[in-house]
């Protein structure tokens, strides 16, 4: 057989961002340590469902903001190398600086062209002390950031919902509340296969001028998600 | 499939992408070309979207191609006007031809086999966009070339790939990359007025200049690691046209697209290769 023409192939890439809320208050209740543990077991989901789709590139990175934000991890790791290193707690919530970094990821001259929808998980169980509008504002900017899919986990009743909204997109996903480790873990799970899978498909959205917002379809989640909940009054944040 | 007319010869191939063979899904991309005589040919891919909302693409795709051929051979006779191009044809009134054909097909189609929608997985919220506009559910990318004469016309609605291959073995996109088109956006023929999204390139007299040009649905382009690794195809399939004739490219392209989309973005992919019938026997041209 004559050598295929053309240069060296590659899968698609697809970033998938972990936004972390690190302030004191997720201390309390062990919410800290629920997330830690979480994001540790949904690494062996991800890994299968990435398996299972040998032609996405999955690359996980973590940004985490308290007071101020930094990479948690900042090395665009391949899923099957990726090992989660616990987050620690301190200061306060500042979701703007770490919409700031999440922005600089997300530019045009970051992405490939060629790389399937970006999926950014934002884990938080207050309210931010900085100015995330203004952040926010200059995210939407980006038109990767405007086509990535935007999942926002509320930890706990002091959760802002109505800002982590607004990460969302009004056109976006709900945003989902965990208030137990169970249903924090089950929600995990859910973003790291279901809406990762969803993401990895190479189907096309119809878009011209006239519309403007995430490509991906993101199944329901199942409708016995909730029973999970058999846990005693004490464990709920 | 082998087409030539006296000034051009072409193959092309479509292959069924890893991840809809794993679904069970058809292949949603379309292609097609005819030499309507000596003196024009016409090549033809159409990418139907592939999404839930979009469950009838691959049909949506075959009419695009359909549409877009008929739609040709009925202008055929009026493309050229005292031998210069009827610029008040190629324009918008071809391509809202298109649309309109294509549409037809959809609705013939549509009363034929309503869509049921409860039968799908899909939110309130898209059920309502589908109702609101049902030829969602067959939406098409669409990429075309008329050869007539010494005139090339492009068209380009949607994603998807044309490249141009010269005598010095150069490789360009005569119509840029729309930079809208990230993340799996493209612009249909299922939105409102496609007719203002199509991109329409003309070139004449390019008969000391160009070889060869490839049409290829995203799948293709997705591929390759970097642009440069797609532009190579071309180079590459110049040089064996130049070393083993145009055969031995009919014989070959499907392996090769399929081993390309099998190793790369898993999609469907579908190629189209027309070079100038006197380039069995290529000489390379010094730059």
């Amino acid at each position: 057989m004559k050598m295929r023409p053309g240069g060296e192939l590659a899968t698609r890439p697809l970033e998938f961002i972990w936004l972390a809320d690190c302030s004191i208050s997720m201390r309390t209740h062990g919410k800290i340590e629920a997330l830690n543990e979480a994001i540790r077991k949904s690494i062996p989901h991800m890994q299968e469902v990435a398996y299972e789709n040998p032609n996405a590139q999955v690359y996980i990175r973590s940004i985490k903001f308290s007071s101020g934000a930094s990479w948690h991890i900042e090395e665009r790791t391949p899923v099957e190398d990726f090992t989660w290193t616990d987050l620690d707690v301190q200061g306060v919530t500042d979701l703007g600086a770490a919409l700031r970094i999440l922005k600089g990821a997300l530019t045009v001259d970051q992405m490939s062209d060629r790389a399937l929808p970006p999926v950014i998980v934002l884990v938080s169980d207050g309210q931010p002390t900085d100015d995330y509008k203004e952040a926010l504002k200059e995210l939407m900017e980006e038109p990767w950031a405007v086509k990535a899919v935007k999942i926002a986990i509320a930890i706990g009743r002091s959760a802002n919902k109505r800002i982590l909204k607004e990460f969302c997109g009004e056109q976006g996903i709900d945003v989902l509340s965990a208030d137990n480790a169970e249903t924090l873990v089950q929600y995990i799970k859910w973003v790291s296969t279901v809406v990762l899978q969803a993401a990895s498909s190479p189907a096309s959205t119809a878009s011209g001028a006239q519309t403007m917002g995430i490509n991906v379809s993101i199944p329901i989640i199942d409708e016995d998600f909730e029973d999970i909940e058999t846990i005693s009054i004490e464990d709920v944040w | 499939m082998l087409i030539k007319n006296s000034q051009w010869i072409n193959t092309y191939e479509t292959v069924t992408g890893k991840t809809h063979i794993k679904l069970d899904t058809p292949n949603q991309d379309a292609i097609l070309s005819e030499a309507i005589d000596e003196e024009c040919l016409v090549s033809i891919v159409a990418d139907g979207h592939g999404s839930k909302k979009c469950t009838r693409s691959h049909l949506g795709a075959e009419f695009a191609v359909q549409a877009a051929l008929e739609t040709v051979k009925s202008v055929r006779d009026d493309l050229i006007k005292n031998d210069t191009l009827n610029t008040k044809v190629i324009g918008k009134y071809l391509t809202r031809r298109i649309v309109k054909a294509w549409r037809q097909k959809v609705d013939e189609h549509l009363e034929k086999e309503s869509l049921e929608l409860v039968d799908l997985d899909l939110s309130s919220k898209e059920i309502r966009s589908i109702k609101k506009n049902p030829y969602v559910s067959y939406g098409s990318t669409l990429l075309m070339v008329i050869f007539i004469r010494e005139f090339i016309i492009c068209y380009q609605l949607g994603d998807g790939d044309i490249l141009f291959v010269s005598k010095a073995k150069n490789v360009t996109k005569p119509i840029k990359r729309d930079t809208r088109h990230i993340a799996n956006d493209t612009s249909s023929l299922c939105l409102h007025k496609p007719e203002k999204e199509f991109k329409i390139k003309v070139f004449r007299d390019l008969k000391s200049v160009l070889q060869m040009i490839i049409l290829s649905t995203d799948g293709y382009s997705n591929s390759f690691s970097s642009e440069s690794g797609f532009l190579k195809v071309g180079s590459d399939i110049f040089d064996m046209i130049k070393d083993d004739g145009f055969e031995v490219i009919d014989q070959h392209l499907k392996e090769w697209i399929e081993e390309t989309s099998n190793h790369g973005s898993g999609d469907d992919t579908s190629v189209s290769i027309i070079t100038r019938l006197e380039d069995q026997s290529i000489e390379e041209v010094t730059v």
